[in-house]
């Protein structure tokens, strides 16, 4: 767990984040790429490289209710109002018979970003409705699984994710509520991004190779990269269908932009394409800041369940209800 | 005509100008003619470590250091021979208990050779063990170590008696395990080393910075890189001692707190890395011992199977695990029912 000063870079951030959210709004990213700022690696890519960081509390969709309802942005000061709630929040007790979860502690600091919600586009920032196709899909998934008892209730410890199961947790572009730290390393020909959550290493070729056969799936998929400008272009396919993102599993076709806006900031953006499981392509955005070891922020190994016996607790507790049920 | 027969004589046009021109010659070393575009020696590609040679000298060439080239193209010629057969016996059908994987004992078998990727390759050094010093070849473990349980023997109580490999957790460092998977890709930076082994889908990486050390245990330890010439040197501690409910595979690849680890690597040609890592261990052996052999890019050269890394699935479809701690149990159920009559 980390534990570091924010305060000092926190207005050098915001100046960052404010610029970006409001090129961001306005749609004028690709002009924002062209500032003479941009660091170039020695052999003259646009240099991505660096630990970054791209947690926030704005949610990736935009609530119906409450202070984010229907609006697309939020002042500055709102963002960091919102940031700040939400650390207290996590360190109150938890109500009565429930167990808790992590508290401030574990969990990151948020960049305040001046937005309602992380999907851009479509502009109600929701995720746009399944196909019927997908519907019917994810129905029959659900149907299977009911059988089995409530969501909250697994039989067995493959009724869990594969995050919670320590297998993969995919390209994961929207990080969690703790460890969303990338670290991007860049050569001719390859880009590798790293993500701190189960410490998987995404390696993306650059040199126009063809993607891999159809019959081999793969839990990060197969990306392939590209420049445009001064913007990573990372095409990813090959989905293994037990991954998950949303509903979308091996028919995913995920298009990530990467951009360095200045020595502090990459903007993040994503494409989700997938006619199978929704009416629509849709976007979202969530850009990163810069972490730095000298401020003691780095990444380290990641401990999935190390320690910890959240999976058999998960199990036996499950049990236990069945029990008291069974009892009543 | 082989690529070498292309690139040597540009290598030597490359060492009279290194030799002019570049600073690292200030070291006395020959300057690599693979530069990445920013001076540092160029390691990048992806590695085969696979070979025939085994990490100890076998007790049937005690006291010989080198095989003669005879000997070695007899070897090599068998290995092709047995993949060959391997590959071109008839497919059989296969029926639960009537595996063409159980063995004649009952026993259930192992891995048939569609799965290995051992290669077919002697090392060039023509050595009879991948271990250069101590002389003898041999691990030089404490004499308490070296009577350690076996392992492998069981009892199978739980998932924690598997070892660790089992557990797909990994089998510790240096990552020698020329069965499968023994592919290697390195990334470079002007500030990090990345290297990402296929085996266990581990990655490693590497500052060059001089950083200090975090003094957070980790599993494959804390390395730290530097360049000494043309050579790329890490030295790796701070690993994770965790005695309690790990088992290890291989007691010299164990992490501990006292394990320390220095690696070596330099670009010799085109096609070859030269791998060397010292352990110090002073709990587990009574010296520092060494292990080289080359690392090369050319799979066809070693008999393996070509191509980019995947993903690494460790027990991804298979119920070993289970099957294992239920063929335990059914044993004690026999045992029982015996003890019983």
């Amino acid at each position: 767990m980390l534990t570091f000063s924010y305060r000092g870079r926190f207005s050098r951030i915001h100046r960052a984040l404010t610029a970006l959210l409001m090129m961001v709004t306005l749609g004028s990213v690709s002009t924002a790429s062209q500032t003479t700022t941009t660091p170039m690696t020695s052999w003259g890519d646009p240099d991505l490289q660096g630990q970054w960081n791209s947690q926030t509390s704005i949610p990736l969709e935009r609530p119906l209710e409450g202070p984010l309802a229907e609006k697309e942005s939020l002042t500055l000061e709102e963002a960091a109002t919102l940031e700040a709630d939400n650390r207290a929040r996590y360190d109150l007790p938890p109500r009565e018979g429930n167990p808790g979860t992590y508290n401030a502690f574990w969990r990151d600091f948020g960049n305040p970003l001046a937005r309602t919600s992380l999907i851009i586009d479509p502009p109600d920032g929701r995720i746009p409705p399944l196909t019927p196709e997908g519907q019917a899909r994810l129905d029959a998934e659900a149907a299977n699984r009911s059988t089995r008892g409530p969501r909250d209730s697994p039989d067995t410890y493959s009724d869990l994710s594969n995050w919670t199961r320590c297998i993969s947790r995919s390209w994961n572009g929207i990080g969690s509520w703790y460890s969303s730290n990338y670290q991007i390393f860049q050569t001719p020909g390859y880009v590798v991004v790293f993500q701190e959550l189960i410490h998987e290493a995404r390696i993306i070729p650059l040199d126009g190779r063809p993607s891999v056969s159809e019959s081999i799936p793969l839990w990060m998929g197969d990306s392939r990269g590209h420049w445009e400008g001064k913007t990573l272009v990372v095409e990813t396919t090959n989905f293994d269908r037990k991954t998950n993102f949303r509903g979308s599993r091996d028919t995913l076709h995920l298009t990530e932009r990467y951009t360095r806006v200045d020595e502090d900031t990459l903007n993040y953006r994503f494409t989700v394409r997938d006619p199978q499981t929704f009416s629509r392509d849709w976007s979202v955005v969530r850009p990163m800041t810069r972490i730095d070891i000298a401020e003691r922020r780095s990444i380290f190994e990641y401990a999935c369940h190390e320690g910890n016996y959240g999976m058999t607790g998960i199990l036996a507790g499950a049990r236990a209800e069945e029990r008291a049920e069974q009892t009543r | 005509m082989k690529l070498w027969n292309v690139v040597s004589p540009l290598i030597l046009v490359g060492l009279l100008l290194v030799g002019l021109l570049a600073p690292r010659s200030a070291t006395g070393q020959v300057g690599s003619v693979f530069l990445t575009p920013w001076g540092d020696p160029d390691l990048q590609g992806i590695w085969v470590g696979s070979t025939l040679t085994p990490l100890e000298r076998p007790a049937r060439y005690e006291g010989r250091e080198f095989l003669t080239a005879e000997e070695i193209a007899e070897l090599e010629s068998r290995a092709v021979n047995e993949d060959t057969r391997l590959l071109e016996r008839p497919a059989e059908l296969t029926t639960a208990g009537g595996s063409v994987d159980w063995r004649a004992d009952g026993t259930p078998g192992f891995y048939n050779n569609f799965w290995l990727d051992g290669g077919t390759a002697w090392s060039s050094s023509r050595r009879t063990s991948l271990i250069v010093d101590p002389p003898n070849g041999r691990i030089p473990y404490t004499a308490d170590v070296r009577h350690d349980r076996p392992h492998g023997m069981g009892p199978w109580h739980s998932n924690l008696d598997l070892d660790t490999g089992e557990r797909c957790l990994g089998d510790g460092l240096p990552q020698i395990w020329f069965g499968y998977n023994p592919n290697h890709q390195i990334f470079q930076t002007p500030q990090h080393i990345v290297i990402v082994h296929e085996m266990f889908n581990q990655r490693r990486v590497i500052p060059l910075d001089g950083r200090p050390s975090t003094n957070i245990p980790r599993w494959n330890g804390e390395p730290r890189g530097r360049w000494e010439g043309d050579t790329l040197v890490v030295e790796s501690s701070e690993f994770a001692d965790r005695p309690d409910n790990y088992r290890w595979s291989s007691t010299w690849r164990r992490p501990t707190s006292t394990l320390h680890m220095v690696e070596r690597f330099t670009r010799i040609d085109v096609e070859t890395i030269d791998y060397e890592a010292t352990i110090t261990d002073p709990v587990r052996f009574t010296e520092p011992w060494i292990v080289r052999f080359p690392l090369s890019t050319d799979q066809s050269e070693r008999g393996v199977a070509q191509g980019e890394l995947f993903e690494f699935a460790c027990h991804e479809g298979n119920y070993a695990i289970a099957n294992i701690l239920r063929g335990a149990r059914q044993e004690e159920i026999q045992e029982a029912g015996k003890a019983n009559r």
